[in-house]
């Protein structure tokens, strides 16, 4: 008997859906918006003190 | 599930300031685990193929900007555990390259690369890897690096909510870092004036910063005034302000903006901590799913990082829900016609994972 008939009638459990190690194969990583990208905030202007030269 | 107050994570400087909100609990996120990295390939990994970071970098492909009162936390801790991590920052200080009064940042040319770099770098590039990262994978300057680096996971316990918690934290801990680090050079009186702020950071890169090298030594006298050759000093003097710093004072110049920020951030916890179903559910259109064997797939709904793996028969209720009929009598057509029961919990995760969205947020 096929395990997916012998859970018929079977609440559905939290081990059917379960977080894992490791990410998703098929994904194209340039639409990830989820990395640590540059902080947008001060970046900038921390930078720009190192720049004093450029006046 | 394992919690702390959030004024718990962060810096100890903060936890005479920052406001009472911060001691509301947050969950760990266990499924993040850095120190077995949940990211690296293992033998019992789902697939071999699936995104991985290299265990020589993790995610530590990034480069921390970390603000003049940080960087004197850590050269001011006797903390053993930090011997590296300030002998690695005293080297970084003594070679004069992208450091300033406001902090230690991240070179300009590795902002250029990873700006114009494919993203699989990310997690991979031995080049990028960030400088105060050791060779067994642990970072030596924790907890004294960046807002990023204080909120970025790649898994999160309660899905996208977690996952703009922590952005959202970022954001307002972003905000901070450049009130405080500022407020330091406005006590200090800092020569040269704070007008080298509004200089242009998109010119080009000089010859120096393309080389690694520090700026000419007029121009690293300027910007450092009476403090030069003092740096670490300075760098101890801000977190002395900083630490000393009170509720009242503090609230006297965070200003109109960061006010709002934590009004985000409110916002942000209140979604975090409870998760409401909407009356119809649909499968979410931008869903990846991958069958990965006979009896499972994996989905990713808000990050390819953070995938589910969820059994043959709960991937085959999901083509239920297509808005047409409510959560309830999804539910009730699985139970009835298909033998199968669907707990609410069991929705509130597929939501929070985006694997089912509300079916009014696609119209």
């Amino acid at each position: 008997m096929e395990k997916d008939q012998m859970k018929k009638d079977e609440e559905i459990s939290a081990e059917e859906l379960e977080q894992v190690s490791g990410g998703m194969t098929k994904t194209d990583l340039n639409t990830v918006k989820w990395y640590k990208e540059n902080p947008a905030l001060v970046l900038e202007s921390l930078q720009k003190v190192n720049n004093f030269d450029k006046h | 599930m394992k919690t702390a107050r959030i004024i718990d994570i962060l810096p100890q400087c903060y936890s005479l300031f920052l406001p009472p909100f911060f001691t509301n609990p947050i969950s760990i996120e266990s499924a993040a685990t850095c120190r077995n990295c949940a990211m690296q390939e293992k033998p019992d990994s789902h697939t071999h193929a699936s995104i991985n970071f290299s265990s020589k970098t993790k995610c530590c492909t990034y480069h921390p900007e970390i603000p003049n009162y940080l960087v004197g936390a850590l050269m001011s801790s006797v903390d053993p555990e930090h011997a590296t991590g300030r002998q690695r920052m005293l080297n970084r200080i003594a070679g004069k390259t992208s450091i300033s009064p406001l902090g230690v940042f991240r070179p300009k040319k590795l902002t250029l690369l990873t700006r114009n770099a494919n993203l699989e770098y990310f997690g991979r590039s031995e080049y990028l890897r960030c400088p105060f990262h050791d060779d067994e994978g642990f970072c030596t300057v924790m907890p004294y690096w960046d807002a990023v680096c204080s909120t970025w996971f790649c898994k999160h316990d309660a899905g996208e909510e977690g996952w703009r918690f922590w952005r959202t934290l970022r954001t307002y801990l972003e905000n901070l870092q450049k009130i405080l680090s500022r407020y330091v050079l406005l006590k200090l009186d800092f020569k040269p004036p704070l007008s080298g702020l509004s200089i242009d950071a998109s010119a080009p890169l000089t010859l120096q910063e393309l080389d690694d090298l520090p700026p000419p030594e007029a121009i690293y006298r300027q910007s450092w005034g009476a403090w030069d050759g003092k740096e670490t000093e300075f760098y101890k003097q801000a977190y002395t302000m900083i630490r000393q710093l009170s509720q009242d004072e503090f609230a006297r110049i965070e200003g109109i903006e960061h006010k709002l920020l934590l009004k985000e951030l409110e916002q942000a916890y209140g979604l975090l901590t409870t998760t409401t179903l909407p009356e119809r559910s649909i499968r979410n259109p931008a869903l990846t799913s991958e069958k990965i064997s006979q009896s499972s797939y994996l989905l990713s709904g808000y990050s390819p990082f953070d995938p589910l793996k969820i059994s043959k028969r709960l991937y085959d209720c999901l083509d239920f829900f297509d808005g047409s009929m409510t959560n309830r009598e999804v539910i009730r057509l699985c139970h009835e016609q298909h033998e199968i029961r669907l707990p609410e919990e069991i929705l509130k995760k597929l939501h929070r994972f985006r694997i089912l969205v509300a079916a009014d947020e696609t119209r």
